[in-house]
């Protein structure tokens, strides 16, 4: 199940959907109590069906193009993810991190141990504990077979309100997965909610078993009420226990002042997870901003700076998320981070586009002329090539200032 | 159950009340076309959409829409002062941010005139949720507190039958902005 859930995310983790859909092929069937004892993984068919979808699932989103390309990256995480698995886990479940490149911040694992990973939260993490944090959590959901716990316990209290008529109709359709959202959330919220706290636990322990900084786990819910401070709470339903985080948080704190007392430290890997993330970070930005969101292209980009101060890019995108913004002092701050880009490289052709156009909107004709000639000497096949051109004529044309 | 564009569903449920025009002005909008002769218009306060054949082969459709008004996918807005790459890059990163339309190609982006002002062009493909694939021809312009826009759009297969593409150069042609 995610840990995170923001606006715009889909309000569907895989599970959740994952569960809605298996309820759909067998309402009405007789389903087996919620105990998974001396039951061992995949010995049943719903446990089966459920392993087969999420499959189906995420070979559809590996296809979809929507995963980030970053093999080092990739292996860090996975690495990340094999240091924290207990040997009590079943062989059968294996554990494989996906990188996927949307700016909002969501990780989910499906029942087979495939988990995503946003590049939107890999940037909004401080350091390697805070991500050991967020997978263990996740592979915790999927060693409790948690959905299949939802599952069987949705189907034996019988999916409320769900039309016969519509049985089996479930195609992906969102009216449909919506009004399936109704029926069942309230049964689902149920299971996850305990769900939660129970993946939180076992993932702390996970994370003291690894060596790893047990409170940073406590840091992820600090990154989330952030996030809601600037987004606002999210627009759409939400699946599972999100709206407790202050719950989870407190249980967490709990268990750091009892079972864990003592331990108040622990590896960090701040410097190790700096360098893995710098181009998740110059990325990211650039999702966000093509989003509309400037504070969080921001944020990005801030951090990117502290870590590579002289990046001509990063100042780039640091002045398109002011001027996009707009606003009197934005476009100043705009003007600063062009002109800084181009002292550290003056062949990158952007920032002189982007002062190119900020002049000629303020109508400082030769300035901008000046730019726009370097940008088509610098980038002839800039993709705004006719445009510069036909600004540059416009600048000729009425000559002066 | 087949799922249309946002764009599409407007449509169909405005088609309910369809009428015929003809060559006519559409006086609630500060804009005009001529209609063409066998088009339909389709009645709806906030667009002008016509077709000849059912808005799911081919449609144009205008609208003028404040340019503080925020776009839906990605809460952007335009500002007066907005040159035409800018706005023609905001409208990119909203079809980009358009959930309803997958395998998103621009073939084109190119300055254009648009009723007499400086405005772009777009051309794209997208394959809509029940996997038809749709080219449009989109032109954009800001004139005032405003931003103008027409385009044409149709399933790939009779993107330029039946004439329609002429048809979208008359209109265009007689687009004005009042």
């Amino acid at each position: 199940m995610p840990i995170w859930c923001c606006k715009h995310m889909p309000s569907w983790s895989g599970m959740f959907t994952l569960c809605m859909a298996m309820l759909l092929m067998t309402l009405g069937c007789a389903v087996a109590p919620v105990k998974f004892e001396n039951e061992p993984f995949l010995s049943r068919t719903d446990e089966q069906m459920l392993w087969r979808r999420a499959e189906e699932e995420q070979q559809a989103v590996i296809q979809g193009g929507k995963l980030y390309d970053n093999v080092s990256l990739a292996a860090y995480v996975n690495q990340v993810a094999a240091v924290l698995r207990p040997d009590r886990f079943p062989p059968a479940l294996k554990f494989k991190v996906y990188i996927t490149s949307d700016p909002f911040m969501n990780a989910y694992a499906y029942p087979n141990g495939g988990i995503f990973i946003t590049t939107g939260l890999i940037a909004r993490l401080e350091n390697e504990a805070q991500l050991a944090a967020i997978l263990a959590h996740e592979m915790a959901h999927a060693a409790g077979r948690d959905a299949l716990r939802a599952y069987r316990q949705c189907a034996r209290a019988g999916a409320p309100e769900w039309p016969a008529s519509r049985r089996g109709r479930w195609n992906g359709d969102r009216s449909e997965r919506d009004e399936l959202d109704e029926g069942l959330s309230g049964c689902l919220q149920d299971v996850g909610r305990r769900r939660e706290s129970a993946a939180d636990a076992c993932g702390l322990d996970m994370l003291v078993q690894a060596k790893y900084d047990p409170s940073e786990a406590l840091r992820v819910f600090y990154h989330q009420k952030a996030a809601l401070a600037i987004d606002g709470p999210p627009t759409q339903p939400v699946a599972g226990s999100h709206p407790l985080w202050d719950e989870r948080m407190k249980a967490l704190e709990q268990l750091l002042a009892t079972i864990y007392k003592g331990i108040n430290s622990g590896k960090l890997g701040r410097a190790a997870y700096d360098s893995q993330i710098q181009p998740v970070l110059l990325l990211n930005a650039g999702l966000n901003l093509r989003c509309g969101r400037y504070q969080w292209a921001r944020m990005d980009l801030e951090r990117y700076l502290q870590i590579q101060p002289g990046d001509a890019r990063a100042h780039y995108l640091l002045g398109e998320s002011f001027q996009q913004q707009g606003g009197k002092a934005q476009i100043k701050n705009a003007l600063e981070c062009y002109q800084a880009a181009v002292r550290l490289d003056g062949g990158y052709a952007a920032p002189q586009k982007a002062l190119g156009l900020l002049h000629f909107k303020q109508g400082r004709r030769q300035l901008a002329r000046r730019y726009f000639q370097s940008v088509l000497a610098l980038a002839p096949d800039d993709k705004d090539r006719l445009y510069i051109a036909g600004y540059l004529a416009e600048c000729q044309s009425k000559g002066e200032p | 159950m087949i799922k249309r564009t946002a764009a599409h569903a407007i449509v169909l449920m405005i088609m309910l009340f369809f009428s015929m025009a003809g060559a006519v002005a559409a006086a609630e909008f500060n804009f005009s076309i001529d209609i063409p002769e066998g088009w339909w218009r389709v009645n709806t306060d906030k667009y002008l959409v016509i077709t000849k054949d059912g808005a799911f082969r081919h449609y144009i459709l205008v609208q003028e829409r404040p340019l503080l008004l925020p776009f839906m996918n990605t809460g952007k807005t335009l500002k007066p002062d907005s040159l035409p790459s800018e706005v023609a890059q905001v409208i990119v990163d909203e079809l980009v941010a358009d959930p309803n339309l997958t395998e998103l190609q621009l073939i084109e982006n190119i300055p254009a005139t648009v009723a007499g002002r400086p405005g772009f062009q777009l051309t794209f493909l997208y394959t809509d949720p029940a996997g038809i694939v749709f080219k449009t021809v989109y032109y954009g312009c800001i004139q005032g507190d405003r931003f103008y826009n027409l385009r044409y759009s149709a399933s790939e297969q009779s993107y330029f039958e039946q004439e329609a593409w002429r048809v979208f150069s008359g209109v265009r042609n007689s687009f004005q902005i009042n």
